[in-house]
């Protein structure tokens, strides 16, 4: 079964355990989405279902992963209409414990910034409550603002701007503080004018033709949870609803593969280009998939019919939620082995991206700041 | 020793040619990392070690200047980190000074991102910091101290700008006895017995920036004989020294008290200036300078084999920017194989000097700026490991050269 890579970047308490749980939680049992998660690891479901449990009954937070980096498989299953169950591919989130973006003290950390660049996609959580007080703040006069944009964020970028040519996703966390408040172009424009290194990594990044995105999610949904004056979160204990912690995970297939056809065409295949030029035109007659398959890493060497249609331009330019929807669960009713889920899962991975380009067009940072 | 001296080769005519026989190709590309030593000299509160976590800051991604600067050691990268800290949080005071005691390096790795994502190394630079009080506190016996300036490939003399301002305005008996008296000729001194290039960088531009011109600080500072003297030597022996405004942090930053404390101001945005110009001076000018100093070398060597003057030995000892702008390229193909390792570039840097890079005579090319800039556009492309990402990162120095010199043409300290 293929795997695909994910590292979470973060300082201390912007959510990114929290973040996991709730997202294990989410896609726990399969539902709108038409796929779900399983941790095999008894003992990590186990601890991501109590840091679950924390969240929504205990008084306070669960605690930051400090000095451990810490693997989590998801295995991504179909259920079909009749209860069979069938693997589809793996996501392995790296936990980077955040400590080390805050605090150079820790252990040196050169496995982590190899584990980096061999990442299939990046999230890097900014902390949605510094997020908020950094957009209230104009002057940027707080001392804790003024740290946070001079310095924790700085050295998150510093980490980033390391990275090789994967896809990067900038997760905004606790999103429900922000939400009615400010809207995400918003919060995009100020962090690009006001952080210049936010800047030159996202400039670079498109550069090099790589996905990059500015996502809001939150891991409890809105009105979970109200900040105090202190800067601590209190939580209501109402419904736990949580937002788009689906999205990032959504990508990583077809950012993965969309960056391995980039890569192809630029070490310049003569073929290739030939069969590209017609893929990259408004032609409509999708390119032979066999020359793209002789020469992509094995994990995104997909069955002939999955590659075709992520390649195909016409497909992906439907924007259409409803129609996604529709072709999701056309495909569930189809699925009776692993490659037929794979090719029902991509619809479901394009129905979760067609929603939050819809829902949030200033989500897609490409051609930002060239 | 003579550099050229072991050779007899220049003995001969037949000799001569085996020299030029041996493929310029075989001294380029050096596969060990270059490293290039730089010292900064300067008193206390000048601002050296603000300076140099700055620095990092401003280029720790890469941006408009297509290049960025790593800190592999951790510690190093932890204290820059809370020197800077200190600087942006209002409720701080500034940085402590160095230690007395304390001679701190701070290696950079230049490195260069490809549009493609890939990452390579070009060279390190590796500052010299170190107390202040070394620099004015004049210590004869001061070995380590001596043999650090000995080795260094740059020499920063960093002049508090701050003290300047009180210089200019003349209105501050103390602080102009200090500067003038003590701390830029204690500098200066240092200075003197240098063979590298030399800069002097005017910290704190902020204060001054809008007070007086470089123009009219350089004026002053040429009133002073020694600085003159010491600009004097370095022009008749053809090595760079320049005179380089920068700021730390940034106008509006701060301001200055009645006391002379620096208050910082309010959600101030941090915006150094110019930070990057002096490690993009580096190469550069110490090229120029080995280059001139072998010249030189190599002169000297065939005044003494032939015994007299000739037409050729006038032509080379013609002193000063001529000299630079027309023996360089003349001689060039012969001084190859003599340049210490770190200078021992690639043809692409070289053919920079025999395309008149250097020479004062394209300085003021109107489109040398743009020029430059494909250049660097153009490099940055074809960068494929960590020869060609020197290269680039060489083309992005002369691009922030040529800047300097567009913006404040006073900074090169060539007397007419």
């Amino acid at each position: 079964m293929n795997n695909y890579n994910i590292v979470t970047l973060g300082p201390s308490g912007a959510g990114k355990t929290v973040f996991l749980a709730s997202l294990f939680k989410q896609l726990s049992i399969q539902g709108e989405h038409g796929f779900f998660l399983q941790v095999e690891d008894a003992n990590k479901r186990n601890i991501l279902n109590n840091i679950y449990t924390e969240i929504i009954t205990g008084d306070k937070w669960p605690k930051g992963t400090k000095g451990e980096i810490t693997d989590w498989v998801f295995t991504c299953c179909v259920k079909t209409p009749s209860s069979s169950i069938y693997p589809v591919c793996q996501f392995t989130y790296i936990d980077y414990a955040g400590g080390r973006l805050t605090d150079t003290a820790e252990e040196d950390d050169d496995d982590f910034e190899s584990k980096v660049c061999d990442a299939d996609a990046v999230l890097a959580i900014l902390d949605g409550q510094k997020v908020l007080a950094f957009m209230q703040d104009k002057e940027i006069t707080n001392r804790d603002v003024r740290i946070w944009v001079y310095q924790h964020l700085p050295n998150l970028m510093q980490l980033i701007n390391k990275c090789g040519p994967i896809p990067i996703h900038f997760i905004i966390s606790k999103w429900d503080l922000i939400d009615k408040k400010y809207e995400l172009l918003e919060v995009r424009n100020r962090l690009l004018e006001a952080i210049f290194e936010f800047r030159n990594v996202v400039h670079n990044i498109n550069q090099a033709n790589c996905p990059v995105r500015l996502i809001p999610v939150s891991s409890v949904g809105m009105k979970f949870a109200t900040p105090q004056p202190d800067g601590s979160m209190k939580k209501n204990f109402c419904e736990l609803r949580p937002f788009q912690v689906e999205a990032p995970l959504a990508y990583v297939l077809t950012d993965g593969l969309e960056r391995q056809i980039n890569r192809l065409q630029k070490t310049g295949l003569d073929k290739f280009s030939e069969q590209l030029f017609h893929f990259f035109s408004n032609n409509i007659i999708a390119p032979s998939t066999d020359l793209i398959k002789q020469n992509l890493p094995e994990k995104y060497n997909l069955e002939n019919h999955v590659l075709q249609r992520l390649v195909d331009l016409t497909e992906r330019s439907v924007q259409k939620v409803e129609k996604w929807q529709n072709l999701k669960a056309e495909s569930l009713k189809k699925v009776k082995d692993e490659k037929t889920a794979l090719s029902h899962s991509i619809n479901s991975f394009r129905y979760i991206q067609t929603k939050l380009i819809n829902d949030f067009p200033a989500s897609d940072l490409k051609g930002v700041g060239i | 020793m003579h550099k050229l001296a072991g050779l007899s080769l220049y003995k001969n005519k037949t000799a001569t040619k085996t020299l030029n026989r041996i493929p310029i190709d075989t001294f380029f590309g050096d596969t060990n990392m270059k490293t290039y030593k730089i010292i900064t000299l300067g008193a206390s509160g000048s601002g050296k070690t603000v300076f140099l976590a700055s620095m990092f800051k401003a280029l720790s991604t890469q941006g408009e200047h297509s290049f960025y600067l790593e800190v592999e050691d951790r510690e190093k990268r932890k204290k820059l980190n809370e020197i800077y800290s200190k600087i942006i949080t209002k409720d701080e005071s500034w940085p402590k000074g160095t230690k007395y005691s304390e001679v701190s390096e701070w290696t950079y790795i230049c490195r260069v991102k490809t549009p493609t994502r890939n990452d390579y190394p070009a060279c390190q630079f590796t500052y010299f910091d170190y107390a202040g009080g070394r620099v004015t506190d004049i210590n004869e016996e001061d070995t380590e101290f001596k043999n650090l300036v000995k080795q260094a490939d740059t020499i920063l003399g960093l002049l508090d700008g701050q003290k300047i301002l009180a210089w200019m305005n003349g209105d501050n008996r103390l602080a102009i006895n200090s500067f003038d008296n003590q701390e830029l000729l204690c500098i200066l001194n240092w200075m003197q017995s240098c063979t590298v290039p030399i800069h002097f960088v005017i910290s704190k531009w902020d204060l001054l920036q809008d007070k007086y011109s470089l123009k009219q600080i350089r004026d002053r500072l040429f009133s002073i004989p020694k600085f003159e003297q010491v600009v004097q030597s370095r022009n008749k022996a053809g090595s760079p020294i320049r005179l380089i405004p920068v700021s730390s942090v940034g106008s509006g930053f701060a301001t200055l008290q009645p006391d002379g404390s620096m208050r910082k101001i309010s959600g101030a945005a941090f915006q150094p200036f110019q930070v990057e110009v002096p490690l993009a001076c580096v190469l550069p000018d110490g090229l120029k300078a080995k280059l001139v100093e072998l010249a030189q070398q190599k002169k000297q060597l065939e005044t003494q084999q032939i015994g007299k003057t000739n037409i050729f030995s006038n032509f080379l000892g013609l002193a000063g920017q001529f000299f630079v702008d027309t023996a360089l390229g003349f001689a060039l193909d012969a001084l190859f194989p003599f340049l210490p390792p770190e200078f021992q570039f690639t043809k692409h840097i070289f053919d920079k000097v025999d395309n008149g890079i250097f020479s004062s005579i394209n300085k003021n090319h109107k489109n040398k700026l743009e020029v430059l800039g494909a250049e660097r556009e153009k490099s940055l492309n074809l960068v494929k490991d960590e020869e060609t990402a020197l290269n680039h990162a060489f083309d992005s120095f002369l691009y922030i050269e040529q800047k300097l010199d567009r913006d404040f043409p006073e900074s090169d300290l060539l007397l007419a």
